[in-house]
């Protein structure tokens, strides 16, 4: 890694991601030591994100849940050669996005939904809320119907462009973290999330008020 | 709880949805089963060391292999007739595999008597006959085309230099035919002598250029004279004149009937005696 991708880790890392990411690596060191019941630890920490964020790149549960565990089991098997240059999230992530990216590459005509559903509470129920008036069945009606607007114009996103806004906007990293996870630059990645919100502006244009 | 106001819904917003969809406790419980099985499928299935080890070398094991492949498949493609020959050549080759002995065996035996199988066999390839050289030296002498590379390759590739004599025998044809009938006499008993001669007597005969097959096949117009000839001499000739000028008639109505514009009609010849008329 260069210079100047450890400096602006560094200024955008927050001390609680840089706590994080010290915690992780003790873990790692465990695990490489020989300590493998340590990796579960590190798997009941990140595997609710880990599923969302392949669960929100290929809008199927099976396939994500399937995607998720080989990425535990790829790095489980190859955390001998991690050094932490990267912290353990991000190299973890990479795994995950490159393994979904070739999944959907070689399942591109195969697109089905099999969708979670949403749970209504904090600011998503404001959001429904503002949304639709009604409530009971109108609104359980309404609400699959946006939930699979939301992803019909998701999966209509290029896998590059669907990658960055799911991490992004529905995981919350930092346009450094994306790029690292990528392996591209950060203007890449503002770049990407420009054109794709663009592209999911026109598409979910209904349910948008101004 | 604070509301959102309607009119403020944003693309964030909607988004943001997406983060509420959650599976239930009862799937992360599944989950966690079939993670474990896989983790310890891949602890039970994880590699040899000694792969690892000789991982590197079956690489490079299998690209030679595939060198060595490719090779062939080059020679195949310049050389076609090579996996041909190299059946029909095999006394050859064999005998060249037992070395020296063998072959200088053969020449004492042929010298004694000194043959004409002998003396062509010395004409034509006398190196292989004289002193029994090395494999290499066999090809230079008897066969120049592949003498070049076979002297630089075959000292570092013996395999090679067989390849390369099966190849370029293959390309005089010639000479494999003229060693199977040199090998042909050879078992043949001595008291069969007077038979070689007979047998490249008729060899001979069966060398010379065949007959043009159209020269052997009679026109139409021959077998209509013939027809005519043998009609006139049974039906007119015989029993009316003598058997000593039948001949002599036959050659004249013969001569008539070489003519096409005699021949169109058998009604106008006509025979008296000795003479035969024809009505114009």
């Amino acid at each position: 890694m260069d210079a100047s991708k450890l400096l602006t880790k560094t200024l955008v890392a927050s001390p609680e991601r840089q706590q994080e990411a010290d915690a992780d690596w003790r873990v790692v060191q465990q695990v490489q030591a020989g300590d493998v019941a340590a990796f579960d630890r590190l798997i009941l920490k990140y595997r609710e994100r880990l599923y969302s964020v392949i669960y929100n790149m290929t809008a199927n549960r099976e396939d994500a849940a399937d995607l998720a565990q080989d990425a535990f089991i790829k790095a489980f098997q190859s955390i001998n050669r991690f050094q932490g240059q990267s912290t353990f999230f991000t190299w973890l992530y990479r795994i995950a996005v490159n393994s979904t990216v070739t999944h959907l590459r070689k399942n591109r005509l195969r697109t089905f939904f099999s969708l979670e559903k949403i749970a209504e509470e904090g600011k998503s129920s404001e959001v429904i809320a503002a949304l639709i008036d009604q409530s009971g069945a109108e609104r359980g009606a309404f609400v699959k119907e946006l939930q699979e607007k939301l992803n019909e114009a998701l999966q209509k996103l290029s896998i590059n462009h669907r990658t960055v806004v799911t991490l992004f906007e529905i995981d919350g990293l930092s346009h450094a973290e994306i790029a690292e996870i990528m392996n591209c630059s950060i203007g890449t990645v503002r770049s990407r999330l420009h054109y794709a919100k663009q592209l999911l502006q026109a598409e979910l244009q209904p349910y948008l008020k101004k | 709880m604070s509301q959102l106001p309607p009119d403020k819904v944003t693309l964030e917003d909607l988004l943001h949805l997406k983060r509420a969809e959650r599976p239930s406790a009862e799937f992360w419980e599944e989950f966690d089963r079939k993670l474990h099985a896989k983790q310890l499928a891949a602890l039970v299935e994880k590699k040899p060391r000694w792969a690892f080890a000789f991982g590197p070398l079956m690489r490079i094991s299998s690209l030679g292999a595939l060198a060595a492949l490719a090779l062939a498949f080059a020679l195949q493609e310049y050389y076609p007739a090579a996996g041909e020959t190299a059946r029909a050549l095999e006394p050859l080759v064999a005998a060249r595999h037992q070395a020296a002995p063998a072959v200088t065996h053969t020449v004492a035996a042929a010298s004694p008597a000194r043959s004409p199988v002998g003396r062509i066999r010395e004409e034509t390839a006398p190196a292989v006959v004289a002193s029994a050289p090395a494999p290499a030296e066999i090809i230079s002498t008897t066969l120049p085309v592949a003498s070049l590379p076979a002297n630089d390759i075959s000292t570092t590739i013996p395999w090679l230099a067989d390849a390369l004599h099966s190849t370029a025998a293959a390309a005089l044809p010639s000479l494999r035919s003229l060693n199977a009938s040199l090998n042909m006499a050879d078992n043949m008993p001595e008291a069969t002598s007077p038979a070689r001669s007979l047998a490249s007597a008729s060899f001979s005969s069966r060398a010379r250029p065949a007959a043009d097959p159209l020269a052997q096949i009679s026109s139409p117009g021959e077998m209509h004279h013939a027809r005519m000839l043998a009609a006139l001499t049974d039906t007119h000739l015989i029993g009316e004149i003598e058997p000593a000028s039948v001949s002599r008639v036959r050659e004249r109505i013969a001569s008539r009937l070489a003519n096409d514009g005699y021949a169109d009609d058998i009604s106008r010849l006509g025979v008296e005696g000795t003479q035969v008329s024809f009505k114009f």
